[in-house]
């Protein structure tokens, strides 16, 4: 608990869209981290409007040094926003993914015993290191930092990182409470050889940013949940998908007002799987590249053999093609009304 | 922080925090300690919205948590927003003092507008004179997006505890591919073979543990509807089994054992199986329900049929401790079941809505001499779990 003592307000994420296109970041993923000159490469924007609500939140998780848990409904870019606020602030983003056999070491460190083993029975013609020695005498040559280990590494060395841990409720129950200490101290230890590292203590400035997605699937243990700042990650509003449509490059106003009212009316529909942000952005952007004009698009959606054109970018599940009929329907009588209405 | 000097507030989050507490948040002196360090940092002062936002993310964790803590909030009275008395300044000693202590300490500049001008309270009701003019119409809508009037639902069991029952059911099996390092066995094997040999890897292990639900429905338990229907929703996405399946079924989920073997029974007012127990066959006839309705019937057979070694399997229902009419037949019946349920998975138990204080004079007491039957309450749920992690139920007259 002792880093959570300090507030950092060093750091703060704005989330202002006229920022440049590309940008150079430092390269995450190497290990072993660099001390200093770290590597670095080209990073794209990432497109993302975080509403003051989200800044809030992601501002708060900074300044408190805990972890962010997102929640939300898939496609409503839970994960895209790690790697906004990485872009916004500079810094690298580590990512960990999660499967079912993930264990909260993974993400510290992995120890390959089984090469080691190999090498040491190997004897004389064993693999030597640069002094001639056998590699298999150091087990630091067969230790890989994860993730979250490179980014508490690189804090030593003066450098702030994100971190991403996405999906973490596929992991097995243990992970979240295996994870525990290193998030609170944000340090941790290689038992087999011997290595301590820790974030500074009187640096809140360089600890890592930590962004947690969670599918809902299954609830996570308290003790965790205790240690995190919460945020659940809204559908837009009208105006708000509408701006997220433009800064996605989706030109046209009348094809994004087209393409938004067509996926209200979905998400008004109780479906299986109802379109998101990412079947929307997908579903538009496509209709954008096929050169389908809001004119053709309107006639396909209310003319007497109606259609939804694309359909299978926002329908996901084969359950909801019978309802599509009753949402052209509404679709149909919402734009008329809205023709009706503009004169 | 100014928030412990003025003291209706002090009380009012107070208050608020015994309140989520009784509504099973577990707020500690640690996330009253983050609300102050973030309060202190400049967070939640520009409205109350934004207040309550604050309190969300410090203390909320799911979507639930957010409705119960934003419709506690919404009861509380908090002073006007931004008030009134003092609008020309930035609200006096509650906002300017953490803004002070932040530029002196010079490490932030503190961007957050502190004045909102005509913020408002959402939870206002519109209230319209009627079409007559006589009595007043509130629109629907507003009454239903004012959280004040939200109701949470209390169980005798929560979420939580349902969910952290249920997490000592795991049955952790090595499966899979072969990638960990067995060290003992590769050091065993060295030693007895004297030569340089392949390690021995072992598979993973991964939680296997499966529960079958079977749950009484309707009649008599149509007072426990909701409070089940919880239990099961917390098992369902707290419990992390690797399957859970439910079925339902009325009164017994298997009916029609041989009606004949009662006849020796001397006593049919108080029913008691013990003379004929041993002589009861196992019974799986009938079917059960994929649907609380009722609908979407399978035979019991092919149910129990899928089950295997890890699976375990919890009955909910209240085994005729409604009535007080004695029901050999059905006594019969779920005795005749229980034995087959018996022999196709690795443990089960019965759980009861109905106190236990209830079931004397019911034939749920009887029930509760041959199966291990406990109330579905907080002891009685760990108790059941025990049992299904393998401990041997203290029976009278076991099956």
């Amino acid at each position: 608990m002792r880093s959570r003592h300090s507030i950092d307000t060093s750091t703060k994420f704005t989330p202002a869209p006229a920022r440049k296109d590309t940008r150079r970041i430092e390269v995450a993923a190497v290990d072993p981290v660099p001390p200093a000159k770290p590597p670095t490469e080209v990073v794209r924007r990432e497109v993302y409007l975080a509403n003051p609500a989200i800044t809030d939140a992601v501002n708060l998780a900074i300044a408190l040094g805990r972890p962010l848990l997102l929640q939300g409904d898939p496609g409503c870019g839970k994960t895209r926003l790690a790697y906004a606020v990485a872009y916004s602030l500079g810094l690298p983003i580590e990512e960990c993914y999660i499967k079912s056999t993930t264990r909260a070491q993974d993400l510290l460190y992995g120890y390959d015993a089984v090469n080691r083993l190999y090498d040491a029975q190997l004897g004389a013609q064993a693999p030597k290191d640069k002094g001639g020695r056998p590699r298999s005498e150091d087990p630091r040559n067969y230790i890989r930092l994860g993730p979250l280990g490179r980014a508490i590494v690189r804090a030593t060395h003066g450098r702030r990182s994100v971190v991403l841990i996405d999906e973490i409720d596929k992991a097995d129950l243990d992970f979240p409470n295996d994870l525990l200490r290193e998030l609170d101290r944000l340090e941790f230890e290689i038992p087999e050889s011997g290595d301590r590292f820790v974030v500074p203590d009187d640096r809140p400035d360089l600890r890592p940013i930590i962004f947690v997605t969670h599918n809902e699937e299954k609830a996570l243990p308290t003790a965790f949940l205790r240690r995190c700042i919460f945020h659940f990650v809204e559908f837009p509003g009208k105006g708000e998908v509408d701006q997220i449509l433009g800064a996605h490059r989706i030109e046209d106003p009348e094809l994004r007002r087209i393409a938004i009212a067509v996926v209200e009316e979905l998400r008004s529909q109780d479906l299986v799987k109802k379109p998101g942000l990412a079947e929307l952005l997908d579903w538009a952007g496509y209709l954008q590249a096929a050169k389908i004009s809001p004119k053709t698009l309107r006639s396909r959606l209310t003319a007497d053999a109606a259609e939804l054109p694309m359909r299978d970018a926002v329908v996901k599940s084969a359950a909801d093609h019978p309802r599509i009929p009753a949402v052209l329907a509404s679709v149909k009588a919402r734009l008329q009304k809205e023709a009706a209405a503009k004169p | 922080v100014t928030i412990d000097q003025e003291p209706p507030w002090r009380d009012r989050l107070w208050t608020l925090v015994e309140e989520l507490r009784q509504a099973d948040f577990a707020l500690g002196t640690d996330d009253v300690a983050a609300l102050r360090q973030a309060l202190a940092a400049g967070f939640g002062w520009s409205s109350r919205e934004s207040l309550c936002d604050l309190l969300v993310a410090l203390w909320a964790k799911s979507r639930r948590d957010r409705e119960t803590l934003r419709s506690h909030f919404a009861r509380m009275h908090l002073p006007q927003w931004p008030d009134p008395h003092r609008s020309t300044l930035p609200p006096a000693g509650a906002a300017a003092e953490p803004r002070r202590q932040i530029d002196a300490s010079g490490t932030a500049t503190h961007e957050r507008s502190v004045v909102t001008q005509g913020t408002t309270s959402q939870e206002q009701i519109v209230v319209q004179p009627g079409p007559t003019g006589s009595l007043p119409v509130v629109p629907l809508d507003d009454v239903f997006s004012n959280r004040s009037l939200v109701f949470v639902p209390h169980f005798p069991l929560t979420h939580r505890e349902v969910a952290q029952a249920f997490r000592r059911l795991r049955r952790p099996v090595r499966f899979g591919a072969p990638i960990d390092l067995d060290v003992e066995a590769t050091v065993a094997r060295r030693s007895k073979q004297g030569v340089a040999s392949a390690p021995t890897l072992v598979p993973r292990r991964r939680n296997l543990a499966r529960l079958l639900l079977l749950v009484d429905r309707d009649g008599s338990m149509r007072p426990h509807h909701a409070f089940v229907d919880e239990f099961i929703g917390a098992v369902r996405d707290a419990g992390w089994l690797q399957q859970v399946t439910a079925y339902y079924f009325h009164d017994v989920p298997s009916e029609g054992a041989d009606r004949r073997l009662l006849a020796s029974l001397d006593d049919r007012v108080l029913p008691s199986l013990d003379t004929i127990l041993g002589a009861i066959p196992p019974l799986i006839k009938g079917s059960i329900y994929r649907q609380p309705d009722l609908s979407e019937g399978t035979p019991v057979a092919d149910v129990l049929q899928g089950m295997d070694a890890h699976t375990v399997a919890v009955v909910i229902g209240d085994a005729g401790a409604a009535r007080r009419r004695p029901d050999a037949e059905r006594l019969l019946d779920t005795v005749a079941f229980l034995k087959a349920l018996r022999a196709r998975v690795r443990a089960y138990v019965w759980l009861n809505p109905v106190p236990k204080s209830d079931w004397p004079g019911t034939l749920a007491t009887e029930v509760a001499r041959h199966a291990p039957m406990f109330a579905l309450d907080r002891a009685g749920m760990h108790r059941a779990i025990n049992v299904l992690r393998g401990q041997p139920p203290q029976l009278e007259r076991p099956l």
